[in-house]
């Protein structure tokens, strides 16, 4: 066993083949309401403990146990077909996140109204700025009813007055669903949004507790 | 959200590393089943990419496999000694069959790989990846029948009642196609050396399966086809649309195959499925 400062454990199989133990006897329970913010170094294991609660990497040893609908504010274009227009890709992209065709069709009107992109959403997005496409990509992602809300960083699109925008529309998403995982490096934004902390270092689970608490103790760590 | 699905929705999921494997993989192919919306409308908009601005689109494979078709059977007809009006047709139904045979191995092979940010992103279950690319191909394959429409005018000749039969078959052979796309699929994740040994195995597959040649030509060594399971799929597929006689012995061998796909699917499917996010 090596134990690096950047990385999960790194063995060997019985196979003798290398393996990353990426996480390692984690384990918290999270109930409505509550909003966890996790952090540590760069390769910690933030995004895999992500990847399990979204359901792609299914646990080796231990168990995931949710109830509700599970969704990730990431890879907001994942899908989208460059050639399809901006209504089609609503559709697209709507029935990827797992909405029906009816709750679709509910919601077609006020995606294409937050969007701001009028009669461009009548053209093939290849024809959108990446900024309008983000736009487009995260008015259907947040228009999903999520339970619990995956995210890796907080997220931030579009220009100037659009951005305070999203901001007010992820405000209210991370006020509506039952509950957030939030993976950030930015401590006070985990300060704001988060009232659980999850501190995971070499993929296991050092501090977990009251925000305040573990980033006092994170901070302690980081100035010694 | 209406009260039936958000109940629905809360329902408490449990994924655990020691849940039956088998569940949950029968449960995978289930979900990805009930999705056909979903894999319907990717499996078109592959196609549809591929040919946006295009005037011709899919037509296009349509139109060159035509031509390859007329050319083969200009020059084999002269070859093998028979008669162009008899083997024009044949050559036309081996070809359309085993372009959709042939894709769903050798394309299978890379069909997880290829769908990574999907499978990363989550909330897909994996076998509907398989599905999306057998509607690719069966959308491609409905193109594809131009060609017998042509041959049906030129060569004046009606397939018959044996058509009747093709629904059953076209649908026994789709399923076998889409459990080796997944079988394939999920050991080439694992074994990157694989895709390429599928696909020149394809090669070589195409050249001993009664293709270019009819199975009676093999007389001597009828061993090459009998034990073949590609021929009793192209089979499956040429007859009906050709007006030969669909056997029962064909029929009953095409099902099982599919059971014994389906055993074997299901074992590969169970052992890899948890395993090929990690793989990726």
């Amino acid at each position: 066993m090596l134990s690096l400062a950047t990385g999960g454990k790194i063995g060997l199989t019985n196979e003798d083949r290398i393996s990353v133990k990426a996480l390692d006897s984690v384990s918290f329970s999270l109930k409505a309401g509550d909003k966890l913010g996790v952090i540590g170094h760069n390769g910690a294991g933030k995004t895999t403990l992500l990847r399990v609660a979204a359901g792609v990497f299914e646990p080796t040893f231990g168990a995931l146990e949710t109830v509700g609908r599970v969704g990730g504010l990431y890879d907001l274009t994942l899908g989208m077909d460059m050639e399809a227009t901006g209504y089609e890709n609503i559709r697209v992209r709507g029935m990827l996140l797992g909405l029906t065709r009816r709750e679709i069709d509910a919601k077609t009107d006020e995606i294409a109204e937050f969007t701001e992109l009028g009669d461009y959403l009548y053209l093939p997005i290849r024809t959108y700025s990446s900024g309008m496409l983000l736009r487009l990509g995260f008015a259907v992602t947040t228009s999903v009813d999520l339970d619990i809300l995956l995210m890796d960083e907080w997220i931030s699109v579009g220009d100037e007055s659009f951005q305070r925008k999203s901001e007010a529309r992820m405000k209210e998403i991370v006020g509506r669903s039952g509950i957030l995982i939030l993976s950030a490096h930015t401590l006070g934004l985990i300060e704001d949004v988060c009232n659980k902390c999850l501190w995971l270092e070499h993929g296991r689970a050092r501090e977990f507790g009251e925000t305040k608490s573990v980033l006092d103790l994170y901070r302690k760590a980081a100035a010694a | 959200m209406t009260a039936e699905t958000s109940t629905q929705a809360r329902r408490l999921a449990r994924i655990a590393s020691d849940t039956r494997s088998y569940r949950r993989a029968i449960g995978d192919i289930g979900q990805a089943l009930s999705l056909w919306r979903l894999w319907g409308m990717l499996g078109w908009l592959d196609i549809r990419q591929r040919y946006r601005r295009s005037f011709i689109g899919p037509f296009w494979i349509t139109i060159s496999m035509g031509v390859m078709i007329s050319a083969l059977g200009f020059v084999y007809s002269t070859l093998l000694g028979t008669p162009i009006a008899e083997l024009l047709p044949y050559l036309a139904g081996g070809f359309i069959a085993w372009a959709l045979i042939s894709a769903m191995m050798i394309e299978g092979a890379a069909v997880f790989t290829a769908s990574e940010p999907f499978i990363k992103h989550g909330n897909v279950p994996l076998s509907l990846h398989s599905l999306r690319l057998y509607w690719r191909h069966a959308i491609t394959f409905a193109h594809n029948l131009a060609i017998l429409l042509a041959v049906y005018v030129i060569f004046q000749f009606l397939p018959g009642t044996s058509l009747f039969v093709f629904p059953l078959t076209f649908t026994i052979v789709s399923a076998i196609l889409v459990i080796w796309a997944i079988i394939i699929g999920s050991l080439s994740t694992r074994f990157r050396d694989l895709p390429p040994i599928i696909s020149s195995t394809v090669q070589v597959v195409f050249f001993v399966t009664p293709i270019l040649y009819k199975p009676e030509m093999l007389s001597d060594r009828p061993f090459v086809y009998q034990f073949n399971p590609f021929y009793y799929m192209v089979e499956g597929l040429r007859a009906p649309i050709l007006g030969e006689p669909v056997t029962a012995k064909l029929v009953m061998t095409l099902l099982l195959m599919l059971a014994v796909s389906a055993v074997l699917g299901l074992i590969v499917f169970a052992r890899t499925r948890g395993r090929i996010s990690y793989w990726l």
